[in-house]
């Protein structure tokens, strides 16, 4: 018999026996079932695994999107008028996508005061675009002379610091040859009254005012600026002083030294020198008619309902060398209280 | 002819049984299979719901993202501010857990109340908008420390960020 005959009998012979089909559909249906099951599985997580892969993907890309903005925010200027802190910047965007600024915080530094803008709707940078930013913030207590810092948030959640104007330029602009290291605030110029014998009444804030009362003890509170262009920090001695003269009273002068003043308002003695760090802003305190002590002084009567001329006149030390200063150009009108 | 044979089939006694018992036990197979094929059906379904809602929040949570605007410390009332903003891609950001630490305790606040930054309370924040919540801190904080906070979303999300006290 030849192979091939030998096959085909063996197979119709399967046929042809009942006995095992059930189990033979049995298979072929749980196989089919099976392998149904597995594909609807498999095609299901397939498609789920690529919603993830794409999600992760667009997270990876708003996150290069995010490290690459580059914006720079420089030659920041703050500008206090009751509360409302202007800042002015120039804004230029040095990456290579759009940056939107959504919000733009202030916060003063003497006070540990803070604010914000809330949110910017349409200040936008293209790439290699600058604009200059104009915006006020209101912080209330905040008053000129104070320190400021400030950042802006863009919209992919970034931190941008504003740099504060290069204090070279600050120099050049704000104080004119010769006239020295120490910067005065003239909106912060204050006179105090006495709560007690030792006591200011109403420390720091005081009285913001250039016309002062007649006999009455009062001190004189004035806000120093160290910006001495090669960055030293200037040490005041007990000789500095506060000097009143009287153009119409020949020969009245009156005479207010520096004296150190605890945080409650109470004059201490004797003096220990006060250094000003460069750049940093001190409220100097002028209250006593001697040297290193205190002696409370008051303006003749003799003097009221005339002008006279204020003048600092403060020695110290600047870095390791002595310094001298005369900030002269507050003028006084003394009144009868 | 063929009605001969089939006359003779029906009168095989022996012949009726093997297929009455053919049929019985091929109709058993098919009706055990679409039970399993039922059962297995429901089984898959429900592992193909699990595993979408586990990758659905997967990436809804990689859609999350908070950014850290500023936090500040008041030292007289001993609170801590944390102003943020949802800079992602998803909406309904809630806080569910803050933690601050530093490197010898944590505290961790879980009843936070979000803000907008108008004082306007709310439960999350959309895109794009930014708000706060305040923290009052069991024990002052060490002037010039550095210290962590720890943001969980209520998607499970975290987001942090170190402060100077």
């Amino acid at each position: 018999m030849k192979p091939h005959s030998l096959l085909k009998k063996k197979l119709e012979k399967i046929v042809h026996d009942s006995r095992g089909f059930s189990a033979i559909i049995g298979t072929v249906f749980m196989v089919l079932v099976a392998l149904l099951l597995c594909t609807n599985v498999f095609l299901w997580t397939l498609s789920q695994n690529t919603l993830y892969n794409e999600a992760v993907k667009e997270r990876n890309q708003l996150e290069v999107d995010r490290l690459n903005e580059r914006v720079k925010a420089f030659n920041a200027t703050y500008t206090v008028n009751d509360g409302e802190v202007s800042v002015s910047a120039d804004l230029q965007n040095q990456g290579p996508l759009s940056v939107q600024i959504t919000n733009l915080w202030v916060k003063d530094i003497d006070k540990d005061l803070y604010n914000c803008s809330g949110p910017l709707d349409e200040l936008n940078l293209e790439p290699g675009g600058a604009s200059t930013l104009e915006i006020s913030v209101t912080i209330t207590g905040s008053e000129g002379g104070d320190r400021f810092s400030s950042w802006l948030i863009t919209g992919r959640g970034n931190v941008v610091p504003i740099q504060e104007k290069e204090i070279e330029e600050i120099i050049v602009a704000n104080l004119a040859q010769g006239i020295g290291s120490m910067a005065l605030d003239f909106l912060a110029f204050k006179y105090f009254t006495y709560q007690t014998s030792t006591k200011l009444a109403n420390y720091p804030d005081g009285t913001n005012s250039f016309n002062v009362p007649s006999r009455t003890n009062i001190a004189f509170g004035v806000k120093l600026t160290n910006l001495d262009p090669i960055k030293q920090p200037i040490r005041i001695d007990k000789y500095s002083q506060c000097w009143l003269y009287f153009p119409k009273a020949p020969g009245q002068s009156t005479v207010f030294y520096v004296v150190n003043v605890a945080d409650d308002g109470t004059i201490t003695t004797p003096y220990s020198p006060i250094t000003i760090p460069f750049k940093e802003t001190k409220l100097i305190v002028f209250a006593s008619n001697t040297a290193g002590s205190l002696a409370r002084v008051f303006i003749s009567s003799s003097v009221e309902d005339l002008p006279c001329a204020l003048n600092l006149l403060l020695l110290g030390t600047i870095g390791t060398r002595d310094y001298g200063q005369n900030i002269p150009f507050v003028s006084l009108y003394v009144y009868k209280p | 002819m063929k009605l001969k044979k089939a006359t003779k089939l029906l009168r095989n006694k022996c012949a009726v049984s093997a297929v009455i018992s053919s049929v019985i036990l091929t109709g058993a197979v098919i009706a055990v299979s679409f039970v399993v094929l039922v059962w297995a059906q429901y089984r898959s379904e429900s592992y193909n719901e699990q595993y979408g809602e586990a990758i659905d929040s997967d990436i809804a949570r990689l859609k999350e993202r908070l950014a850290f605007e500023y936090v500040f410390y008041d030292r007289s009332g001993g609170n801590l501010k944390v102003y943020i903003m949802n800079c992602g891609t998803i909406n309904d950001v809630t806080v569910q857990t803050v933690y601050v630490s530093n490197d010898t305790w944590t505290y961790s606040f879980s009843s936070i109340s979000l803000k907008f930054l108008d004082d306007t309370p709310t439960e999350s924040l959309s895109k794009g908008s930014e708000g706060y919540f305040s923290l009052s801190l069991p024990t002052p904080l060490t002037s010039k420390a550095i210290y962590h906070v720890k943001i969980v979303t209520g998607r499970g999300s975290i987001f942090e960020t170190t402060f100077i006290a």
